[in-house]
């Protein structure tokens, strides 16, 4: 836990002192300097890491029952892959036993790492949840106004998760720019937030802007030297940039130039340094995998960024929309983000930091629970996400897992669209308190928390 | 129901079809079709340029579409304007010739110029281990399974191709109804599903839409290719992907649309939804049922392997022959055949009073400026809804209104919220045509890539960035290509400019490309100027920027050009082209 960490931390340091307090009282001053240094690094530092999965991931065949008569029901709706189904089978999956030593579900089958973080205590999952307004069942979710806008449409189901903003007008910000909104003095000499994967609403702040950063490689502005003439360009281009417009696009677009130009030289340096991790990586190329190389770089070298407190990532992958052949696709996509978030976990735990970073996935929706022709599922709504790292009271399940049942209790249509029991609100707010927002702040930031009672989901230690 | 209380000549072409008949509906859709095909082949010859200029008012609605008078010479700066909307760029070649032949002129010259296209490229197996055997190039793969050999042909049609608004409007098309060659590998296919964009870009609307629904690359894109019935046995119903997004992206949006694009709203101002899931499943079931076309000399079978040339071919036995619920109330009956569950399917999408102004607002978005007026978008969506001779649909006459539209013309635009980002592939290739290049491509796409758009291949059926992306800053405007513009992409395209403009002998030719040329510029004309750096400053602000930059701006560009010495006139040419391209007022299109 990150106070006990701080303490210490903070005994090491003066107990070290103790030992060395022959010295002259001349080396003592770096000495403070470096106590200074670590009490404001690793003990306040906290970061959170979305892993967004773009399309739709089938979190039905991620956690799926694992006792008989739970896996059975499973089983006879998703039909055998042989038939063109979608049940993997039960010897395929992944136990994971909760702390009593119970095992309710199994993993998809390439989540090796993630079983092993399971097995560890540093995952945890969150079961059904998803973009709602309100506590509500199946039938009053659209009388009393607990079900978002635009259900089922990709891109709005994406802003939603990201944003928590439900209904009514849209507003272009996600919760982790709110977040960064709210912190306050952080430090830090980059923004709050950043994306290894581009604008999007997630890191979108309200008062904040957040910075992309490239998934490899570094930021460069090129073909500038020393000479007048060049440096006569240079300031004419600056120039360019800032003189404004009253064309608010002009102008808009003078303000991104500028901050990149001033990014560029701030994060240059940090960017075309060495990694420590990259080990941790071995053998990893994928785009998620270069996006969390990017990362664990930014957190390693975060004191040549101005020991920022509080960190936003946002980190992406793909090709989740599985209408058609889902088996093999899903397979490929999951190994890619088990590996990577392991990976990366594992880097957080050499740089000194794994209960100071908080990784967790989402995405737009879950998939129907009843297949589709040609191997597939379409657009459905609730579903589960993985939560890890060294803050996570792991090896548990948050949330109320749904009745797998078509047309059940849970189902608001006849193919298994799972009414989310857990908000992403809920699970928004549960990680931004971790992050330091404070009650007060909280309504602003998910603007559907107040509906629910439950407003930390204990999924993190304090 | 809407449809049925359209104007009397959208009754024409849609008449009764909530009650049609079995029989009436395959009447009326044979109907249709020949009207159309009358219609397309009365506008889409070769001479057709100067026909129907002026479209007779509807009898109700918004006003008429606003049309300069024909006998005006363009100015230079409303000619540069114009090039900037409907090809990729001015030329000093090409502002002449639209002064030549006046606005309108030059705009019917291109809606009857054909395509330049891609040349055809034979089929060739999926399986890329049987198409690049062991031994075979190591290009091999990128030449034939990637859409690479496309995106370079792209960019020299770009930059030299005489059918430069079709290409524009086709550029557009690619980023409405999207495939992907992320998941379209084969290039023949992505070929097929390109050069039909082009072949259809002055098309009518409901051809369009099913030439896009039959296309095999689509069917494959978005799984209505081998999307069989319902199946009891096995517990499985057809996959909604295609039935969804056919409504929501490519025709109708999610809301209904006043003619002006604003949002129906209830009572309590919420905005009324098009469609259901119900909807959703019934345009699903209703486009069940189709497969490949065999191969040659393959029999055709419930289920064809993967190929990419000529349209999906119907199996009965494999359609849902239920009723299927489409929009607006109307169903189809039970037990129609494929083709006309999708004929019926596609009338019902096409008749929707939200497709004038949804692809009114995408094509004007693409073309012109981000923020239309409400009353610009009624214009257009009058245009859709009848031409003037009571054909709904024609995109030629929709897209000669959205550029002959008072909001699209003129010298200069004063409104603050007026204008568009360059989107990449515009960018460089509009660079490349002011700058006087010959390239074969390969610089244009890489670079264009770096700044986030590889054409062809964006990351999903959403492009590369939605159409109502929030301009950073603003609670109210969209700014579509804001969606790619962050830090990695800013330094590109300054980086594209320092490599396109200093590079001493131009960028050198790929040596694994054949018939690579490289990417080099000719700056004689603006070395011939550049002594002056004050003439030299004014051409570019003619040519690029229609003398609208600043006094400020000007200033800047000509004390760096004056920081080089007078007889140095390459790098005062670099140097001033730099900072007009690179400067936020070139990037945004005004």
């Amino acid at each position: 836990m990150d106070s006990n960490n701080f303490s210490q931390d903070r005994r090491r340091i003066l107990g070290s002192l103790g030992a060395l307090g022959a010295l002259g009282f001349a080396s003592l001053a770096p000495r403070l300097a470096l106590i200074d240094a670590m009490a404001q690094a690793a003990p306040g530092y906290r970061a959170l890491v979305c892993v967004f999965l773009y399309g739709g991931n089938d979190s039905n065949n991620m956690v799926v029952p694992y006792t008989s008569t739970e896996y059975n029901n499973y089983a006879a709706v998703r039909g055998s892959q042989a038939n063109g189904g979608l049940a993997l089978t039960q010897a395929s999956l992944l136990p994971i036993a909760e702390k009593n030593g119970s095992v309710r579900f199994g993993l998809h089958p390439q989540l090796t790492g993630l079983q092993t973080l399971w097995g560890g205590g540093k995952a945890a999952l969150l079961y059904n949840v998803g973009t709602l307004i309100k506590p509500a069942n199946k039938t009053n979710y659209l009388t009393i106004g607990a079900a978002p806008t635009n259900l089922f449409s990709h891109q709005d189901q994406q802003r939603e998760f990201q944003g928590t903003r439900l209904a009514g007008p849209q507003t272009p910000s996600g919760w982790g720019g709110r977040v960064a909104d709210k912190l306050g003095a952080v430090g830090g000499s980059v923004p709050v937030a950043i994306s290894i994967a581009g604008n999007n609403t997630f890191v979108t702040g309200d008062t904040t802007r957040a910075v992309a950063l490239p998934q490899t490689g570094s930021l460069a502005i090129n073909g500038f030297d020393s000479s007048p003439a060049s440096q006569a360009r240079l300031s004419a281009l600056r120039q360019l940039m800032t003189t404004g417009s009253d064309a608010v696009m002009v102008s808009t677009l003078g303000d991104i130039q500028s901050s990149t130009y001033n990014l560029t030289q701030t994060l240059a340096p940090v960017l075309n340094g060495a990694s420590s991790t990259t080990a941790q990586f071995a053998g990893l190329t994928s785009s998620l995998a270069n996006q969390f190389k990017q990362v664990a770089k930014m957190i390693e070298h975060r004191a040549d960024l101005g020991s920022p407190s509080r960190q936003i990532f946002f980190v992406s992958i793909g090709g989740f929309d599985t209408h058609s052949n889902e088996i093999a696709v899903q397979d490929k996509l999951l190994a890619d983000v088990s590996a990577s978030v392991t990976a990366f976990y594992n880097a957080t735990v050499q740089l000194g930091v794994a209960s100071n970073v908080t990784t967790f996935t989402s995405s737009d929706f879950t998939r129907t629970f009843k297949p589709a022709t040609s191997g597939g599922a379409d657009h459905a709504w609730g579903g589960h996400h993985f939560i890890v790292g060294g803050a996570v009271n792991g090896q548990a399940g948050y949330g109320t897992f749904p009745t797998q049942v078509l047309n059940g209790p849970d189902d608001v249509s006849n193919e298994g669209r799972w009414l989310p029991t857990t908000s992403v609100d809920q699970f928004g707010a549960t990680l931004a308190k971790w992050m330091g927002v404070t009650a007060a702040d909280m309504s602003s930031v998910f603007p559907n928390l107040a509906n629910f009672t439950v407003k930390d989901l204990g999924i993190l230690s304090a | 129901m809407d449809i049925v209380r359209k104007s009397s000549r959208d009754d024409l072409a849609h008449r009764n079809r909530g009650g049609a008949s079995k029989a009436a509906a395959v009447a009326f859709t044979m109907a249709f079709s020949l009207a159309l095909a009358s219609a397309l082949s009365a506008c889409g010859g070769g001479g057709g340029g100067g026909d129907s200029n002026t479209a007779p008012p509807p009898t109700s609605g918004p006003p008429p579409p606003s049309v300069p008078p024909p006998e005006q010479l363009a100015s230079v700066a409303d000619a540069t304007r114009l090039l900037d909307q409907a090809s990729f760029g001015p030329t000093d070649a090409a502002v002449a010739d639209v002064r030549s032949k006046n606005i309108t002129g030059w705009v019917d010259a291109q809606l009857a110029t054909p395509s330049t296209g891609y040349a055809s490229i034979a089929f060739i197996d999926p399986n890329s281990s049987v198409g690049c055997p062991t031994g075979s190039p190591s290009t091999c793969f990128r030449d034939n399974y990637t859409a690479f050999p496309l995106q370079l042909q792209f960019y020299v049609n770009a930059v030299n191709g005489a059918d430069q608004l079709r290409q524009r409007v086709a550029l557009a098309y690619s980023q409405i109804f999207v495939i992907s060659g992320i998941d379209i590998k084969e290039t023949y296919g992505m070929r097929g599903y390109q050069q039909m964009l082009l072949d259809n870009a002055f098309s009518n609307f409901r051809v369009l839409l099913e030439r896009v629904t039959l296309s095999p690359a689509m069917g494959d894109y978005l799984d209505m290719v081998n999307n069989d019935k319902s199946n009891l046995a096995r517990g499985t119903t057809p996959n909604e992907n295609y039935g969804r997004e056919i409504l929501q992206l490519f025709s109708i949006g999610l809301f209904k649309l006043n003619p002006d694009g604003t949002a129906k709203t209830d009572s309590g101002g919420v905005p009324i939804p098009t469609y259901t899931q119900d909807t959703v499943e019934g345009f699903s079931y209703a486009l069940t049922g189709w497969t490949y076309a065999p191969r040659p000399g393959a029999t055709s079978k419930w289920v064809n392997l993967k190929y990419y040339l000529g349209d999906m071919v119907p199996f009965p036995d494999h359609h849902e022959t239920g009723t299927k619920l489409l929009l607006e109330g109307v169903s189809l009956p039970a037990g129609q055949t494929p083709q006309q569950d999708l004929a019926g399917a596609l009338d019902n999408i096409v008749a929707h009073p939200n497709v004038g102004p949804f692809i009114g607002r995408r094509l004007i978005e693409a073309l012109v400026t981000s923020n239309p007026s409400p009353p610009y978008i009624a214009r257009i969506t009058a245009v859709f809804n009848d031409n003037g001779q009571g054909v709904r649909g024609d995109m030629k006459a929709v897209i000669r209104a959205i550029l002959l539209d008072a909001e699209a013309r003129g010298d200069a635009k004063t409104d603050i919220t007026y204008g568009r980002l360059r989107e990449p592939a515009q960018f460089v290739a509009s660079a490349g045509r002011a700058l006087g290049t010959k390239t074969d491509g390969v610089y244009l796409n890489a670079q264009a890539s770096a700044m986030g758009q590889s054409v062809f291949q964006p990351g999903s059926v959403f492009n590369f960035y939605p159409p109502d992306f929030p301009l950073p800053g603003s609670a109210t405007l969209v700014g579509p290509q804001f969606g790619l513009a962050d830090a990695p992409t800013t330094d590109a395209r300054f980086n594209f400019l320092n490599a396109l403009l200093y590079s001493a002998n131009g960028i050198a030719a790929d040596a694994s490309v054949a018939n690579a040329i490289g990417t080099k510029i000719d700056l004689t004309n603006l070395q011939a100027l550049a002594g002056d750096a004050t003439a030299l400053v004014g051409k570019l602000d003619t040519l690029l920027d229609h003398t609208t930059m600043t006094a400020t701006e000007k200033s800047a560009v000509a004390s760096a050009v004056n920081a080089l010495a007078g007889s140095d006139t390459v790098n005062r040419a670099r140097a001033a082209a730099y900072l007009v391209i690179a400067a936020p007022r070139y990037q945004i299109a005004r």
